[in-house]
């Protein structure tokens, strides 16, 4: 009996063992390599007749996932361009749609969620599957679907079942979201137009933003005063702050505000109390991000203790959802953070309405009074 | 108790993340104002009303339990048997989870139609059955079946709408405004004073319905009587903390086990009191003093009731 038992326990751990895939030896060194400026989460490095794509941990220091990228089918290669494309989350649409890449797209997570016009227009004309979101993913509609490669974002180990299941399958893991400048995630979209054999595109595209938000920014690096920013909503007591190496901050520094918790040095959210959020940040001049909430009355109703920030006795504070459909997808987290120049813009309308006069709100909007 | 009553609630007043020394208080009853803007309304409008709130929660979460064990002479009921808070959490699962919270009513008014729905059924249901402990069972199966509800809406629902639910469901103090408090803080003592004044009637109780009814009290009526009570006690309080777990069922326990009695007119002041002091103290706790964030009450309440109820079991079988 033990025995039978040590056996089942070894022949466990083996299996275990053996999911780790083999990277394929790679002999030569790469000729050449992607010109990345911004984004540190990934690497494309090309070779003779193939290119090789690494995915980053958040701290830089492991590869998490790694692809061989072939023009020819080959064992261990993923083919490209790529034919038949899977969508599982709407913030790759603003991708797909810049990378002229609508024909491929086969599935996608949830429809409502979409914004992208030319995405909604062909969806009109011919039918892409629905999948539902990633714990929940609609196995039979996947299959279905017969896709070639999912965009999908990545946390570490969160996957792996699914992705046992279809062999057939790549899973390209994003992990856009940890990228700690707005440019660095946009530049992803690299990342995704490699399948495609569309980086000199994504190249254009990207260096087009680039120009208008370095521009933008240097419009008010010297700005005398540097109004203070509170950022999100509380969830009961607790405020989940960005850290100082965040996105969400440097979009704030950039707009030429001052973020009270720039000296939390790192990328993920903090959870705070709120009376110490209160009192670091109870006279801030805007408040941003105000998630759920689109009027003052609804916060008053919810977050009475709202009343308590200078920024909301102001009346001074702002929405990302100012492009959000009639399901509640938000073009925000869809177009937004792919033209994080046009999300610079808006934050410099609101904090520095003398500097950019003529220029309307894309994303944000202020909130209403009921 | 009682002294100890004050003595943690103005410890809780005092402890927090923002530490407040309290010579600036002294300073602020002098009419020389805090050293730091923002203290002044952390006091007054965050901390204060938490505070109350804990206080009047607790003792009232704990009357309902001691009331419940009463009624089913049960020392495992608690003031949840009666499926009141799965009716609330269904309330405000409907309200955030498939309205979107777009509907025209807040939390704690959703959880308190949900939770008076479940106590019109009770009511309906304690005239039909005549043992208590079928009455028990329907409350445990209310539990099931609207958890079966909330699981289905949790599944269709966004994870911004289920972080907002499942945070609902931690259960805080810190919810409540003056002016909630307002409204909360009179039906609470109303119903604690009506509790304390039933006491002859619930030590009847004990000894036995049939016994009861031998002393002229109508049995019926009692229990009824109970009900509607523990029903609005834990509604209202469902309604504005969530759902706090164990206080109810752990604090009747903690005051048995510290005093022989069983006279109502004694136990129901002790559990009250002793309600407060841990609802205070799970706060202190939950606040984390010292550090930068806050632990859900909930989960501080049960670590801290859990080993309660498990040592009276201990000690009542090593008696038996």
């Amino acid at each position: 009996m033990r025995r039978i038992f040590a056996t089942l326990l070894c022949s466990t751990l083996l299996a275990c063992t053996s999911q780790v895939k083999e990277g394929i030896k790679t002999s030569s060194k790469p000729i050449d390599s992607l010109e990345i400026h911004y984004a540190k989460g990934f690497a494309v490095n090309y070779y003779e007749d193939y290119k090789e794509l690494l995915v980053f941990s958040s701290d830089r220091k492991d590869t998490l996932h790694r692809y061989y990228l072939s023009t020819e089918a080959k064992e261990g290669f993923v083919q490209t361009p790529i034919k038949r494309l899977a969508s599982l989350s709407s913030v790759y649409a603003a991708y797909i749609e810049e990378l002229g890449l609508e024909e491929s797209l086969v599935a996608v997570d949830e429809k409502n969620y979409i914004n992208s016009e030319s995405i909604l227009k062909e969806m009109e004309t011919r039918e892409i599957v629905e999948l539902g979101s990633l714990e929940k993913v609609n196995h039979e509609a996947l299959l279905m679907a017969q896709a070639d490669l999912i965009y999908t974002f990545g946390w570490q180990g969160g996957l792996a079942g699914i992705e046992d299941k279809y062999p057939n399958i790549t899973f390209a893991y994003a992990y856009e979201y940890l990228e700690e400048q707005p440019l660095g995630r946009a530049e992803w979209i690299k990342f995704f137009a490699c399948f495609f054999d569309k980086e000199a595109q994504a190249d254009s595209v990207f260096q087009a933003i680039r120009t208008n938000y370095e521009n933008l920014k240097s419009l008010v690096t010297e700005v005398e005063h540097r109004p203070k920013i509170l950022i999100n909503m509380p969830f009961k007591e607790q405020w989940h702050m960005p850290g100082g190496l965040s996105y969400s901050a440097h979009f704030i520094e950039d707009a030429g505000a001052y973020y009270p918790w720039d000296t939390l040095r790192k990328i993920n959210s903090t959870p705070l109390d709120w009376e110490l959020v209160y009192q670091k940040a109870f006279d801030s001049d805007f408040w941003i991000n105000t998630g759920a909430y689109s009027s003052y009355a609804e916060v008053r109703r919810e977050l009475p203790d709202m009343d308590l920030f200078e920024a909301f006795t102001n009346k001074k504070a702002f929405n990302n959802n100012a492009r959000m459909n009639d399901f509640g997808g938000n073009d925000y987290w869809e177009s937004g953070l792919l033209h994080v120049d046009d999300i610079l813009a808006d934050l410099i309308v609101i904090f520095h309405p003398e500097i950019v006069p003529n220029r309307d709100l894309k994303y944000y909007k202020p909130l209403a009074d009921e | 108790m009682s002294l100890f009553l004050v003595v943690i609630f103005i410890a809780d007043i005092f402890l927090g993340s923002v530490n407040i020394p309290l010579s600036d208080f002294f300073e602020y009853l002098k009419g020389n104002g805090w050293s730091h803007p923002s203290y002044n309304a952390i006091i007054f409008q965050y901390r204060l009303p938490k505070a109350l709130t804990a206080c009047f929660a607790g003792s009232a979460l704990a009357v309902s339990g001691l009331l419940m064990q009463s009624f089913f002479r049960n020392p495992l009921a608690g003031p949840y048997v009666l499926g009141i808070s799965s009716g609330a959490s269904l309330g405000v699962a409907l309200l955030l989870l498939l309205f979107s919270g777009s509907f025209l009513l807040s939390v704690p008014l959703a959880a308190c139609i949900g939770s008076l729905l479940v106590l019109i059924i009770m009511i309906w249901a304690s005239k039909r059955f005549r043992s208590s402990v079928s009455l028990l069972i329907l409350g445990l199966m209310i539990s099931y079946l609207t958890g079966a509800l909330v699981g289905v809406l949790q599944y269709f629902s966004k994870s911004e709408e289920i972080q907002s639910f499942v945070l609902w469901g931690l259960g805080s103090f810190a919810k409540t405004q003056w002016i909630d408090l307002q409204i909360m803080l009179p039906v609470l003592i109303l119903g604690l004073v009506f509790a304390y004044s039933r006491s002859k009637a619930l030590n009847s109780l004990l000894l036995g319905e049939s016994y009861a009814q031998s002393l002229g009290v109508s049995i019926k009526s009692i229990r009824r009587e109970i009900l509607y009570l523990v029903g609005i006690l834990v509604a209202w309080v469902t309604a504005y903390c969530g759902p706090i777990a164990f206080v109810g069922m752990a604090v009747p326990h903690l005051v048995r086990l510290w005093v022989e009695e069983s006279d109502h007119k004694i136990t129901i002041p002790l559990v009250a009191l002793t309600g407060a002091c841990i609802a205070l103290l799970c706060d202190m706790i939950a606040q984390a003093p010292g550090f930068d964030v806050v632990l859900p009450i909930n989960s501080i309440t049960s670590l801290f009731g859990a080993p309660f109820v498990i040592y009276y079991l201990l000690k009542k079988n090593r008696l038996g």
